[in-house]
């Protein structure tokens, strides 16, 4: 099965450091982790830290089938509509990355279309992807790593621009894929609520340094959202048992700022 | 959907095989055409039975016509791919050999052979101005892309550097025009028009041949190049190497813009439209674009030079002004009427 750990992993930009002391795991196939944190706190750094697009120390230890470059798949924040593609192209072009045969094979194209459906973008086949909201490029993004067939799934604030349905189907999905699958999934979050419902185990990142990491229910507190995000909450138990957040306000100056 | 895809690519393949239909009418008139009148059927059993014809047409055919006519088509193909590439990888629909300053570079090598008689390599007689401007365009070509590997500087940053290249190479030419004898200015401003008209057999089997060698090279990366589309990040998450490709790529294409620019002169307009053409006509998979550029960039060339014959009867005016003026209106009208926007 596959594994990922993380020991005292930092990360820099040229001689500008701007994460260190990240150490999680053994996190497994099946689970999904929430790396969560406010803005610049490093997120997105650490998972291209993970990826090896950034330099840095500690360690990464990745067990998986494939070799890694296959077996991470990564999901960018954000990506540049401006090529003339049309998105089912676009999600070709993600499927072919690894073979460098010209040829499309009838397999593929019947790959790239279920899991289309499975996000229902199917009627965005042909459109240009200049012609995309925010939102569709968004699931396009998610298209084109789901094609790759990862086994670690690393998505970077997958959910940013989807309304409240696609959020909930997208993250419903997801979770539904490690637990099929046993993917691995980070899945780089700003709705707590959301880390609450569908992940297993979270990351807390503040300022470049890791300030927690466990069980979602041991890790996520009032005490720790007043540290970290300067906000007044409370987690209450819903009719199913389960916890949800209810935010009150700012405890005092935003420690951000 | 598959079948909607399937029928995509079939009518790119058609796109592709009528361009070659053209290219190659276009290329048959450009023989036909010259300032001495044979007729067509003339021309082409000249082509089909060079020796059952008159030695002089045969000379007129095989030796005139037909390398000035190929020159067209390479050249117009190598330019058009270079920027088709250079678009690709700086992700700005502004680049072209002329934009990035190369063909200003080699203007400023062939200037310093004409005017000054300097060789900047070991070659003479008609090798010189050729060689000169090759040097300069290379120098030029890799003193972007180092600039591009350091930091701090921007992809958008470099289309900036290489107008203040285009900038600084036209002041140095106008320096050494303003020194230059009368003899010397009049080949300068002729060799800045672009010409074709020197064209040999030899000049048109090196541009090929550098075509021959290059093309393969971004065929291998097809995938890669178009995910660079999507923007550096989007690249690297599907496992390219983003640095290295667009290396490899820079030093490919430099090669492949400063061969031509040396052999036919300052031919702005191709480099930047042929990839455009191309792009409106199949979108951006490189499999399809990258031979779609290549077929525009001919085209265009080779109707240029069909159009530079029949300007004015019996003379044939610099090829560089035939491409911009009939060039610019046709671009501006397929601007104005496609739909698909891509930059
Ligand atoms: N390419 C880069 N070069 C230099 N610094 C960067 C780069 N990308 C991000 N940073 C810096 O690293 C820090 C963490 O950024 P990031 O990981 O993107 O934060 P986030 O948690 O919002 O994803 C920020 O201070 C940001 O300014
Ligand atoms: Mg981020």
């Amino acid at each position: 099965m596959v594994s990922l750990s993380l020991d005292e992993v930092g990360a820099a930009y040229g001689r500008r450091r701007v994460l260190s002391g990240v150490s999680v795991g053994p996190l497994r196939g099946g689970e999904v982790t929430a790396v969560i944190g406010p803005n610049a706190a490093g997120k997105s750094t650490l998972f291209k830290r993970i990826l090896g697009h950034v330099a840095g120390d500690g360690h990464v230890r990745l067990e998986a089938v494939r070799p890694p470059r296959d077996a991470i798949v990564y999901m960018p924040q954000d990506f540049s509509a401006k090529a003339a593609l049309s998105v089912y192209e676009s999600i070709i072009l993600a499927a072919k990355q690894n073979d460098s045969g010209w040829h499309v094979s009838d397999a593929k194209l019947m790959r790239v279309e279920n899991i289309m459906a499975s996000l229902r973008i199917s009627e965005l086949a042909f459109r240009g992807l200049g012609e995309l909201s925010g939102g569709q490029r968004q699931l396009v993004s998610i298209a084109q790593a789901l094609v790759r067939d990862p086994e670690v799934l690393l998505m970077d604030e997958p959910t940013s621009a989807l309304d409240l349905s696609r959020q909930v189907e997208v993250l419903a999905h997801m979770h539904h894929l490690a637990k099929s699958k046993e993917l691995l999934v980070l899945i780089a979050l700003h709705d707590l609520n959301h880390v609450l419902r569908y992940c297993d185990q979270v990351i807390v990142i503040a300022d470049g340094t890791m300030v927690a990491a466990g069980p979602v229910e041991k890790v996520v507190t009032e005490e720790l959202l007043s540290r970290v995000y300067g906000v007044r909450a409370r987690l209450e138990i819903c009719s199913e048992k389960r916890p949800f957040l209810i935010i009150d306000g700012l405890s005092g100056p935003s420690p951000s700022a | 959907m598959q079948r909607h895809y399937r029928a995509l690519v079939a009518r790119r393949l058609m796109v592709l095989f009528g361009l070659s239909a053209v290219l190659l009418v276009c290329l048959v008139c450009d023989i036909a055409l010259g300032p001495a009148s044979y007729s067509f059927g003339e021309v082409v059993s000249a082509l089909v039975r060079p020796d059952a014809v008159s030695a002089q047409l045969k000379v007129i055919v095989w030796d005139i016509r037909l390398p000035v006519a190929m020159m067209a088509v390479v050249a117009g193909a190598a330019l058009s791919v270079a920027g088709a590439q250079m678009q690709t990888i700086l992700a700005n629909p502004l680049a072209s050999p002329f934009t990035l300053g190369i063909s200003a570079a080699a203007g400023f090598g062939a200037s310093l052979a004409l005017v000054v008689g300097v060789a900047l390599v070991p070659v003479a007689g008609d090798w010189m101005v050729p060689g000169n401007a090759f040097v300069m365009a290379i120098l030029a070509a890799l003193f972007i892309h180092f600039a591009s590997t350091m930091r701090g500087v921007t992809v958008e940053t470099m289309i900036l550097l290489g107008i203040a290249l285009v900038f600084t190479f036209n002041a140095l030419m106008a320096l050494l025009q303003y020194t230059a004898s009368e003899q010397a200015l009049a080949a300068v401003v002729f060799w800045t028009m672009g010409s074709l008209t020197k064209s040999t057999w030899s000049s048109v089997g090196i541009t090929a041949a550098v075509l021959v060698v290059t093309l393969p090279l971004f065929m291998r990366h097809s995938w890669a190049l178009t995910a660079l589309r999507l923007g550096d990040d989007k690249a690297a998450s599907f496992g390219v190497n983003v640095r290295r490709l667009r290396l490899e790529t820079m030093l490919t294409v430099s090669l492949l813009a400063a061969v031509p620019v040396a052999f036919v002169g300052t031919i702005g307009f191709v480099g930047l439209v042929g990839p455009h053409i191309a792009r409106m006509l199949m979108g951006e998979d490189q499999r399809f674009f990258l031979p779609g550029a290549m077929l525009c960039g001919a085209v265009i060339l080779s109707l240029a030079s069909i159009i530079s014959k029949l300007v004015v009867p019996g003379a044939v005016l610099p090829i560089g002004i035939i491409t911009a003026l009939v060039g610019v209106p046709f671009f501006f009208s397929l601007i104005f009427t496609s739909r698909g926007r891509s930059w």
